[in-house]
């Protein structure tokens, strides 16, 4: 490519331009020259031609002028002339120049007398041309000619010589005419002139026929160069003498050819002078018409030419074009592809510039190839810049391996988690982390799942820094390099340890819960069925008969244990969700107890255990005392439930340092080992077969726990094992004394006899709470609905009105409002009953009168309380 | 007058069942357990065993098969509340054993009855 930085910069059709120039001037040139030298040619033939005819023209006149002096000699030596027989010759000559038309002859003597005249008749007088002067002046028409033909005469006369004249006008037709005298000699001297008179315009007929060119122009000069004949109207005229340059061409030379330029015209001229006569023929014929049939074929040569030159250079301009546009579009691709863009330029019709397309075009690829390749590569690296980054960033444990399946990055939090530098982790280092029983199955699953390219997830143990191993889930998959080519693999992994063990947690939390759902079908279909059967005997047999008594005995012990358990699982359902209220207040554990043991005795619950309650000092604590005895009573039911009949079964109070303890100790079941740590959960029971159901929902120990503990205290429980016996601890914060013991605390189990109305409209709740109150020695009367209670209150003025809230006819609460206005002194003590226990509902109950609230079921705890109040109303 | 032997654990659905059976004519003995019902079942020689499933000492099974093999004659009924976690799978079982009856707790007592007239 070096050596054409130099070349100027056109465009393509320019050079095709060119080209075609080059191709062509020089044949043009060589056209032209060929041209002109046939031009040349043509006209030296035409010149040889003029000269031809010129000649030609020469020796016709010649040839006239010879026959008339042939004519002439033949008369000359007639006979008739030897004796003067001039009536004969003039017969004779007349004959002899019948047939030329214009000509006549005429006879002289040696003195110029005219002695026979063919145009005249015989004896006809004829003058004398020497007589005499020459006639002044000319004919005006033939003003270069003589007037009058004596010159031959005389010049004959003189030399005995035939002479042809010059151009005359004769005197008597005023025309122009030339003469030809030839001398009769006889006896060697001249005794006549013989003339033939010729008419001029017999040359002019010589003229025609000749061949000549329309536009030629012929003239005979006679030898002084006046017309004799003449084609020329204007520049040779018959009878003037030609002037200029011709005229002087011809005076200078006998024959030749020039050019003339007359009126700026040029003329060719060619003229031959005859030696026979001394006349000179000339012919002139104009350049132009010479050139006429010249000029076409310049004509032809030049229009070709220039249309060969313009179709040349349309044809280099279209072509040129044709050529130009794609490599333009070649250009801009190119421009195009330097700036990285895909371009595919459409084909082209020029096999080089097609080559030079596709090669383009692979440039092109393989340029955006290489461009693309360098920006996969940055982002490649960019992005596994950025990646690490945020995989450092990220609370996952990211590991990396490559086609050989050995780790090649781990991200920080794999790191910090295992407390290894990264060199200690490359290749299979990270192997020493995963716990031993874990690692085959690890490396198992990792390889299968390698092999296949498929994804993986595994759960096992991984060491921790401080040497602890975590459940992790690893979740694993192929990765590709920035040309998606397999590169490895990719994991994450999540430490499940806390997930795991909660989910144990759950899952033993749901079996306890199924279980439980279990148990609880049991617990209520027992007692129903027992219900059932005894509602059966009751409608079936007479009231009074000892069957009646005891299935009312049955119904009434079941009643009691449905509630509970409603009331239990109530309970723990408050607890579980942290809405039960504790109802605080200070008092001693012995004496709560005590009383306890002794309704539960009272009440035939113990049954055939020994039950020994062992006080050893009192224990006050601040509690809800109702909540102390549901946990007491929760033990004690669990130790009867245990311990076989007639076996014992101790509760004891003591206080230890700042402790309130209580421990229910007895003989029965006792724990299996593994059992123990079960006992609190929810819904949880010693392992289970069916020999061994005894009823017990698993909801004691967890509600007496959770109770335990909202007191700030705890429960231990103890056993030696299955069949020695269990013995359960619990534990509160203790109180000192108060200075003054509460009235509460000086209750006794039995309180004074009093009056009390029970307004209930449920039969069983009513008969229920009657024989409660009648075993306590109190008067009691019922009321089925409002009206007839608050009708019964106006009668028999009650101490204490138990009053249900849902009553048909007037709630509890209106009751409550017009009691009040009956009896407004406040001796009357009024107690609420109802199923709605919520801080709302007491509010409520409260507002209308009541000055207690007790919540159904209604059980021996609850009535006690009614009773107290009772009390504090005497 | 026909005579049934109860063996159920739950002392008062045991007691009601008794009360209620009586009423309707029949003697009736209670036994705690299966293992009490086949030594009262000796000198009582009931005409019908009622028993529960789940009870402690042997269970409701155990106590069909022993009858089945030691009194042939006794006729069977099963009343059961047991339902870890298929209720019907108990009864199914004990029809399987060779109970003459099944009774889901609680059940009517007539309906019991009236199986009880068709032995």
């Amino acid at each position: 490519m070096v050596g054409v930085d130099y070349l100027p910069l056109m465009r393509l059709q320019t050079y095709l331009g060119a080209l075609v120039l080059a191709a062509l001037v020089p044949l043009l040139v060589f056209a032209a020259i060929i041209v002109r030298q046939d031009v040349l040619e043509r006209q030296e033939i035409l010149e040889r031609g003029m000269q031809d005819t010129a000649h030609a023209l020469s020796l016709a006149i010649d040839g006239e002028v010879r026959s008339s002096l042939a004519v002439l000699e033949t008369l000359a030596g007639s006979s008739f002339l030897d004796h003067g027989d001039l009536k004969s010759f003039h017969e004779v000559g007349t004959r002899a120049v019948s047939g030329r038309k214009g000509s006549y002859l005429v006879l002289f003597d040696e003195s110029g007398q005219a002695l026979v005249n063919s145009s005249r008749p015989f004896g006809s007088t004829l003058p004398n041309p020497l007589a005499g002067t020459q006639p002044a002046g000319s004919e005006p028409r033939y003003p270069d000619a003589p007037l009058g033909g004596a010159d031959p005469l005389l010049k004959v006369l003189q030399s005995g010589r035939p002479v042809v004249s010059d151009l005359f006008v004769s005197l008597a037709t005023r025309e122009p005419r030339i003469g030809v005298d030839v001398p009769v000699m006889r006896e060697g001297r001249l005794k006549y002139v013989l003339e033939m008179s010729i008419d001029a315009a017999t040359f002019t007929n010589l003229l025609a026929g000749k061949g000549m060119a329309s536009d030629s122009l012929v003239a005979i000069l006679d030898r002084r160069g006046v017309a004799i004949v003449s084609s020329d109207d204007s520049a040779a005229r018959v009878g003037h003498r030609l002037a200029g340059e011709p005229a002087r061409q011809i005076a200078a030379s006998d024959s030749g050819s020039g050019r003339v330029q007359p009126r700026g015209v040029p003329v060719h001229h060619v003229f031959t002078r005859s030696p026979l006569t001394g006349w000179t023929t000339s012919l002139r014929v104009t350049q132009a018409s010479m050139l006429a049939s010249q000029s076409e074929a310049l004509t032809v040569l030049g229009g070709g030419a220039l249309l060969a030159l313009l179709v040349g250079l349309g044809a280099a301009l279209l072509i040129g074009r044709r050529i130009a546009r794609p490599i333009s579009n070649l250009a801009a691709s190119a421009s195009s592809i330097a700036q990285g863009e895909k371009v595919e330029p459409g084909p082209v019709g020029v096999r080089e510039i097609e080559d030079l397309r596709q090669a383009l075009a692979a440039a092109g690829a393989a340029g955006r190839e290489v461009t693309a390749e360098r920006e996969r590569r940055h982002i490649a690296e960019e992005g596994e810049r950025r990646f690490r980054e945020i995989a450092d960033a990220a609370p996952v444990l990211i590991w990396m391996s490559g086609t050989d399946k050995l780790c090649t990055w781990f991200n920080k939090s794999w790191l910090d988690f295992v407390g290894r530098p990264m060199a200690q982790e490359l290749g299979n280092g990270w192997a020493d982390n995963v716990h031993p029983e874990d690692f085959e199955r690890c490396l198992h699953t990792y390889s299968c799942a390698f092999d296949e390219r498929q994804p993986f997830s595994m759960e096992y143990r991984l060491r921790r820094h401080d040497g602890e191993y975590r459940w992790v889930r690893d979740d694993g998959i192929a990765r590709a390099d920035a040309r998606g080519k397999f590169a490895g693999y990719i994991g994450g992994c999540v430490d499940i340890d806390d997930f795991k063990r909660s989910e144990a947690t759950l899952k033993q939390a749901d079996r306890h819960k199924d279980e439980f759902v279990a148990m609880l079908g049991h617990e209520l279909r027992n007692p129903l069925a027992a219900i059932a059967n005894a509602a059966y005997v009751l409608r079936t047999a007479d009231p009074d008969t000892e069957h009646a008594a005891k299935a009312r005995g049955v119904i009434d012990r079941q009643a009691r244990h449905m509630a509970r358990l409603i009331d239990d699982l109530l309970d723990i359902s408050r607890l579980s969700v942290g809405k039960a209220e504790l109802s605080r207040k200070t008092f001693e554990l012995g004496e709560a107890l005590t009383e306890l043991v002794a309704v539960w005795r009272s009440a035939g619950r113990l049954g055939s255990h020994r039950v020994e309650l062992n006080v050893e000092q009192p224990a006050w604590v601040y509690a809800d005392r109702t909540r102390i005895e549901q946990i007491v009573s929760n033990l004690l039911d669990n130790s009867l439930k245990f311990t076989p009949h007639g076996e014992s079964v101790s509760v004891e109070v003591r206080a230890a340092p700042g402790e309130a303890v209580i421990t229910v100790t007895d003989a029965g079941e006792g724990i299996a080992p593994q059992d123990i740590s079960r006992v609190f959960q929810l819904f949880a029971q010693g392992t289970q077969g069916i020999a061994r159901s005894r009823g017990g929902m698993g909801i004691g120990l967890a509600l007496v726990k959770r109770i335990a503990e909202m007191h700030g205290g705890s429960v231990t429980v103890e056993s030696e094992g299955v069949g020695l016996g269990t013995r359960v601890t619990v534990r509160f914060p203790s109180v000192a004394k108060p200075a003054q013991e509460p009235a509460v605390a000086a209750l006794r189990p039995e309180s004074p006899p009093r009056r009390v109305l029970i307004i209930e409209d449920n039969d069983d709740t009513r008969q229920m709470l009657r024989t409660a109150l009648a075993m306590n020695g109190h008067e009691v009367d019922e009321a089925a609905d409002g009206a007839s209670g608050l009708a019964a209150a106006a009668s028999l003025r009650p101490d204490v009105a138990l009053v249900d809230i849902g009553l048909p006819d007037i709630d509890g609460y209106e009751v409550a409002r017009r009691l009040r206005q009956v009896a407004p002194d406040g001796k009357l003590v009024l107690v609420a009953i109802t199923g709605y226990g919520q801080p709302a509902d007491r509010d409520r109950s409260r507002q209308a009168g009541f000055d207690a609230h007790l919540t159904k079921p209604i059980g021996p705890e609850h009535l006690r309380e009614a009773i107290s109040l009772l009390r504090a109303a005497s | 007058m026909k005579k049934i032997l109860i063996a159920e654990d739950n002392a008062d659905l045991a007691e009601s069942l008794k009360l209620a059976l009586e009423t309707a004519g029949y003697r009736v003995e209670v036994a705690n357990n299966g293992v009490d019902a086949i030594a009262t079942q000796v000198s009582f020689a009931a005409d019908i065993l009622i028993t529960d499933i789940m009870m402690p000492e042997q269970d409701g099974f155990e106590t069909l098969n022993a009858f089945r093999k030691e009194f042939p004659g006794t006729r069977l009924v099963v009343i059961s509340g047991a339902q870890r976690f298929d209720p019907q799978k108990y009864l199914r079982a004990a029809k399987l054993a060779g109970a003459d009856a099944t009774f889901r707790k609680p059940f009517a007592i007539e309906a019991l009855l009236e199986k009880l007239r068709e032995f």
